[in-house]
């Protein structure tokens, strides 16, 4: 079972976490004025990447907060986790960051 | 030290019925070992449990007015709790706790008054959750048949609390010593989860009472 | 006694050996009884008995015996107990001897010694690979044939009474989790465990010691077995380390888990009480230590399954640990050196050796040296080419072979034995490492597969790891513990390795197919010959896969441990290829047969799933409640009176009986299960506005408000009324399906589209009790209930929310309408739940209250046409649902943007219709397809369908539906047919407004 490292509780088992989705997608920031395409892209389009990607979780059985993960879609492999505002990609050259668990489970 | 004695004395004021009430049969049950039994469950009832949270600049406001009006400051840092029962406060989300005590007084009401001014929210969870205390030499076998994080004295002490699945259902786990948690679940789960639990003490022999 | 016991087994030696000669156990095997001793495996007191033929092959019905003396044996698979405990395939090598253990040999008919089903062996050259798919598969008969195939080429047969055990789960966490309990798992325990990281230590069998506990060893000096025990108290002296025997590590999955069974009673007849069976470890280790050994390999000759053929291993187990001796006259065949050893070994424990056959053109070794001094017979350069032997071995054929090993080059002749010990080298274990992601690459200096580049954080020692000797299993055991300690922060202080007094050995040579005619079996569980192999290759399977699929190699419940290489090794010759450019097949879970018990642990009948029961959850048992789970909850889904029982008869009238006394009178219903959510903080109004399409700004305190809420896509995503109960606090009640759901939508919205909302969100379900009180005199009920609240019509208007006391209790008061009647909703805290509902149910008595179920509220719905799952299917927007008017233009609203997309307002889109049948009494289907015309041919245009049905309205008199159809209302009139094809049915229906009940309200606003 793979596990993801919650901003606050630390690395827990996946299945205490709820997939929520595609955490590239921006939702349009002034709705009336995104267009019928830009609503389509947000809605309907998903890239199907092969490799590192970002996606968005709840620790649905914890505490609740919505994690972004960085997730590799091949092997399942958490590369790193952070707030939902956070972007795990920008900057990141070489191997991604991991965050440490700030509290939670010792080992 | 946890406080069973008062806390099971308590007394119901309103004439609160318990998720579990007519499920607890007292007495020893299970495997008999010389050693007594090797868990010993509780129900806490009747608790006030109060949820209380806050936002941004809040969340200070909130810490100093928690700390003058129950002698306790919520706990920073995630997954951990404070206080020797009267109350405990424990962390259950960013920026959020639960405030947990023997029903002696409106805590609801004496939390509102002193939090909302503030800006924070105050929810009455009292009656939304059962609490059952595990005590005894087996209490972490337990707690590894029901839910998967790490149990060892090492890596749960007392102090931290844990959110998370329990026999299959939302459970948070508060370590009071080393033998010794309190465990709270959703109020309607209290019976099936008491069943799971007392089936997975049988081996070791448990204590209801 | 005594003596009579030691001549009740006759193959017992007289001293030596693990068992516990105090300590004997009598058992049956085929009826018969037979006595053994503490300690014995079922396998190791049959052959003390002289019991060879344990079974029959799967395909040909071959008589087998014990082949091995572990967890790779193919053979001799019994099924073991009786009753709900009865259990097949279970291998008599790993079931531990308990006093009053009763097994039967299985697959044969009508019994072992005589074996009808033999004809298939005399058949054989029709049975080859793929028989059974070539010449039945597709054919029209295949039916007919497949009963009596699957009778002939079974295993053994199951039960269908219920298992009386209980069985466990646990989950654990360690730093270094060590597999294998023989000299390298023993080594990296220690290793890792005294430098202070948790280290768990698995061992399959009931001691620590592996292979040392079959071989005599020495270490420092000493028999190795007491350097063993001394291990294995230090290792009990480490808090941090647990060692846990009768378990097996069978599967490594990602993150690091390794899946382990524990079998904590399967070693007693019955379990203690209140005693577990097994228990299913789920273990998260930060390093795995791989120790699992090696499984010794067959050597492929004509004749090689007769019982008395056995792997040199398991006589040298069964002579060392057991004191049994396999046979009295045996011949040793090997490529290895092992083959001297194990001579010596039953030598010395009396069994008469008559030659070693070496098929390497030069034997090797101290050990061979010793064998010839014994007067032990060795010839080199020779092969065993064919075994001979009704139900048992008798002679086997040997002859000179070529260097190459693929001819015989000379006369032929017979020696007289009844065991036959073979070793064709030895393959590591490396199932875990391959569960792992892991590829195993080829060794050809061992010629085997061993573990390559680690995908997870694993590595392995010993055997398992390739390294054959002791003294190098016990370095690496230790290098490669310490090495996991060190890798996670620890600092393991060195042990010392004690010194082993094993000989130089030479190196094998591989030999995968012995030549001559007849046939030779590469795997016995399956019965599958090498000819099979060569058959596989003619026909093009010449992939590990394709083979293993084509003639079952390696598919049964072994998985191949001790077929697989020679299998894949036999295809690479065919091929002209090397071993490593054929490779091997890929691994997985279970290493193990694990049993389903195990698997579902006590998540079995009411624990399947845990059950949520509302406050009054006892009121409504003591009072003929009928359950019905709805998602976790039991809700009551009708309440019994006296007489009634649960055929459909009663249940209707039940029903019947609910709708009209709540409709004529006054009824109530536990609706605790509906989501509640309270909501606080300055933007709470901003926040509702964004989530419902209406609006909600100018909702004053003490005032419910419907809502409907979309999805992003336009599609309706739940309903339900919010109340607004404070300046900033409004309380939110969803639908009992979606309580979770919708809670997770606000909270993403609040945390990741608009962290910028003051706004707080809670689930205060589990905090208040909900009842529903509903009908013309649920006002007066009301009224006597509550404490100083003035509910006439002016004060408590339709919508209006109040603050009460019922019963003393705090109370919220809603007065909102799901049923179409005069109705108020109760909200209590839980506790207080069944108080309040016995006090309302008390003072409504004079006005003939009843409670009522899940049935009586849907039926009353249907009737008042209220939209709920059936409708709300995810695929309907509020348009179709004509609620399309609520929509607020003046705001955005999340679905607002994706709600008038041109296919949602294309107007031949199905819309809400209430649907009655012509002939007033057919009952339509939820689900049936709404159709034009019932006699139309196929393709036939579907105009909706039907999403909800009441068989009977009570009111009405007659069944009602709501549905969706093309056209919708501009319908209304109109008859179409609802076909229900696989209950052939179609019913003529008629479209009608879906409110059938009280159209203007008059009775919601009385
Ligand atoms: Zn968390």
């Amino acid at each position: 079972m793979i596990r993801i490292n919650c901003p606050y509780c630390g690395l827990r088992g996946h299945d205490e976490f709820s997939y929520i989705g595609d955490a590239t997608k921006q939702r349009p920031a002034s709705p009336a004025d995104a267009t019928a395409a830009e609503w389509h892209d947000f809605v309907y389009i998903r890239d199907n990447p092969r490799g590192p990607h970002q996606e968005i979780w709840q620790h649905i059985q914890g505490c609740r907060a919505f994690v972004r993960v960085l997730r590799n879609t091949l092997t399942h492999e958490v590369l790193a986790t952070g707030l939902p505002q956070d972007d795990l990609l920008a900057g990141a050259s070489g191997p991604a960051k991991t965050e440490e668990a700030k509290t939670g489970e010792a080992s | 030290m946890p406080d069973s004695s008062t806390e099971a004395a308590g007394v119901a004021p309103l004439g609160r019925q318990s998720a579990l009430s007519g499920m607890i049969r007292p007495g020893d049950h299970g495997a008999a070992d010389y050693r007594g039994p090797g868990v010993t469950i509780t129900e806490r009832h009747p608790l006030s449990m109060v949820q209380i949270e806050a936002r941004g600049p809040e969340v200070a406001v909130m810490l100093e007015a928690s700390n003058a009006v129950l002698g306790l400051r919520p706990p920073q840092a995630p997954n951990t709790s404070v206080g020797d029962g009267h109350p405990r406060i424990l962390w259950t989300g960013p920026n959020r706790w639960l405030v947990v005590e023997p029903e002696s007084r409106d805590l609801d009401t004496v939390l509102q008054d002193a939090l909302i001014p503030g800006g924070a929210a105050v929810v009455d969870l009292g009656h939304g959750r059962a609490s059952l205390r595990l005590s005894g030499r087996s209490v972490r076998q337990i707690l590894m048949k029901g839910a998967g994080l790490d149990w060892h004295v090492r890596a749960f002490t007392p102090g931290m609390c844990a959110q998370t699945t329990m026999f299959h259902l939302p459970a948070l786990i508060d370590c009071r010593d080393e033998s010794t948690f309190d465990i709270y679940v959703a109020r309607g789960f209290a019976v099936s989860f008491l069943e799971s639990v007392t089936q997975a003490a049988a081996e070791y022999g448990y204590r209801l009472g | 006694m005594i003596f009579n016991r030691r001549f009740d087994q006759p193959f017992r030696l007289a001293e030596g050996g693990e068992i516990d000669r105090l300590a004997p156990v009598s058992f049956r095997f085929d009826g018969k009884t037979y006595q053994g001793y503490l300690g014995d495996t079922l396998a190791s007191a049959l052959l003390a008995n002289g019991v060879r033929l344990v079974g029959r092959s799967f395909k040909y019905h071959r008589p087998r015996g014990i082949y091995s003396a572990g967890p790779e044996e193919p053979n001799a698979l019994v099924e073991l107990r009786t009753g709900g405990r009865h259990e097949p395939n279970t291998r008599a090598t790993m079931i531990e001897l308990f006093a009053g253990l009763d097994a039967r040999s299985q697959n044969r008919w009508p019994n072992l010694l005589l074996d009808v089903m033999q004809l298939n062996a005399l058949l054989s050259p029709v049975f080859v690979a793929g028989f059974y798919y070539k010449t039945f598969m597709g054919m029209p008969g295949w039916r007919f044939y497949e009963h009596f195939i699957r009778k002939a080429a079974g295993m053994g047969s199951g039960t269908t009474l219920s298992d009386p055990d209980s069985y466990d789960k646990m989950h654990t966490h360690c730093d270094v989790l060590v597999i294998g309990g023989g000299p390298a798992g023993i080594a990296a325990a220690l290793a890792a465990g005294r430098s202070g990281a948790r280290v768990m230590l698995l061992e399959e069998s009931d001691a620590l010691g592996g292979r040392l506990r079959s071989e005599r060893r020495n270490l420092n000096g000493e028999p190795a077995m007491r350097w063993v025990r001394g291990a294995a108290a230090a290792l009990e002296a480490l808090d941090t380390v647990t060692v846990m025997t009768r378990t097996t590590g069978f599967g490594y999955y990602d993150g690091n888990v390794i899946a382990a069974v524990e079998r904590i009673s399967d070693h007693l007849a019955t379990p203690p009480e209140h005693a577990v069976r097994q228990r299913l470890w789920h273990i998260r280790a930060g390093r795995v230590v791989i120790a699992a050994g090696a499984t010794e390999r067959p050597l492929v000759f004509t004749g090689n399954d007769r019982p008395g053929v056995m792997l040199a291993s398991a006589a040298r187990t069964y002579v060392n640990r057991f004191a049994v001796q396999p046979g009295k006259a045996a011949v040793v065949f090997a490529n290895n050196d092992d083959c001297y050893q194990t001579a010596l070994d039953l030598h010395r424990a009396g069994i008469e050796v008559q030659a070693v056959v070496d098929s390497r053109p030069d034997g090797h070794g101290a050990a061979k040296q010793q064998a010839e001094t014994a007067g032990i017979e060795c010839v080199t350069g020779a092969a065993v080419i064919a075994s001979h032997g009704y139900l048992g071995l008798n002679s086997v054929d040997i002859a000179p072979i070529s260097a190459d090993g693929l001819t015989v080059t000379g006369p032929v002749w017979q020696l007289s034995c009844d065991l036959l010990a073979i070793s064709g080298g030895w393959s590591p274990n490396v199932h875990l490492h391959s569960h792992a992601g892991g590829r195993p690459v080829y060794d050809p200096g061992i010629a085997a597969f061993i573990p390559g580049p680690s995908r997870q954080a694993e590595r392995s020692a010993g055997a398992g790891a390739g390294t054959l000797g002791l003294a190098d299993c016990l370095r690496q055991g230790a290098e490669v513990g310490a090495e996991a300690a060190t890798l996670l922060g620890f600092t393991p202080p060195a042990i010392e390795i004690p010194t082993s007094d094993e000989p130089a050995t030479g190196p094998l040579k591989a030999l995968w197919r012995v030549p001559g005619p007849g046939k030779k079996y590469v795997d016995l569980q399956d019965d599958v010959t090498s000819s099979d192999v060569e058959l596989a290759h003619r026909e093009g399977y010449i992939s590990v896969e394709h083979l293993k699929r084509y003639t079952t190699l390696g598919m049964g419940t072994d998985q191949g441990k001790t077929s697989n290489m020679n299998g894949h090794a036999i295809m690479a010759e065919e091929r002209g290829d090397s071993i490593e450019d054929v490779g091997t097949t890929m691994f997985r879970p279970p290493y193990n047969p694990i049993s389903l018990g195990a698997i579902a642990g006590r998540d079995i009948g009411m624990h399947f799933s845990p059950t949520r029961r509302s406050a009054m959850h006892d009121w409504h048992a003591e009072n003929g409640a009928v359950f019905v789970e709805a998602g976790q909850w039991m809700r009551p889904q009708i309440y019994r009176r006296d007489g009634e029982s649960d055929v459909k008869a009663d249940m209707d009238r039940a029903i019947s009986r609910e709708v009209t006394e709540t409709r004529g009178g006054v009824g109530m219903v536990d609706v605790s299960t509906l989501g509640k959510i309270d909501i606080q903080g300055p933007d709470s109004a901003e926040f509702l506005n964004r989530l419902y399409i209406n609006g909600w700004k100018t909702l004053p305190v003490g005032r419910a408000r419907y809502g409907l809420m979309l999805r992003e896509d336009g599609i309706v995503f739940d309903d339900g009324t919010t109340s607004r109960v404070g300046e900033n606090r409004y309380f939110m009640t969803t639908t009992t399906a979606n309580a979770g759901p919708v809670m997770s939508h606000m909270e993403e919205y609040l945390q990741v589209h608009w962290p910028e909302l003051n706004v707080k969100v809670v689930s205060v379900t589990e905090q208040w009790a909900a009842m529903a009180l509903a009908g013309p005199k649920s006002r007066d009920v009301l009224a006597a209930a509550v404490e100083g609240l003035d509910v006439s019509n002016e004060a408590l208007p339709f919508m209006g929310v109040r603050e009460t006391r019922i019963a003393g209790v705090k109370a919220r008061v809603f007065r909102i309408s799901f049923s179409g009647e005069l109705a108020y909703e109760i909200n209590v805290p839980a506790d207080h739940g069944r108080a309040v509902w016995e006090r309302v149910m008390a003072v409504g008595a004079e006005h003939g209250i009843i409670p009522y179920g899940t049935e009586a509220m849907a039926i009353m719905r249907i009737e008042k046409g209220h939209v709920a799952g059936g409708e709300l299917d995810g695929r309907t927007t509020a348009d179709d649902l004509g609620l399309g008017r609520m929509s607020s233009s003046k705001k955005e609203y999340i679905g607002r943007r994706m709600a008038d997309r041109e296919g949602f307002l294309d107007p031949a889109r199905p819309k809400f219709v209430g649907l009655v049948p012509v002939d007033g009494k057919s009952r339509a289907r939820v689900g049936s397809v709404l159709v034009a015309d019932n006699t139309m041919q196929p393709p036939v245009p579907m105009l909706g369908h039907i999403s909800s049905s009441a068989y009977l309205s009570p009111t009405l008199g007659h069944p009602i539906s709501l549905g969706l159809v093309e056209g919708g209302m501009s319908r209304v009139g109109e008859t179409v047919w609802a076909m229900f094809p696989l209950r052939d049915e179609a019913i003529e229906v008629r479209i009608v407004d879906p409110v059938f009940y009280d159209k203007d309200g008059e009775r919601l606003h009385a």
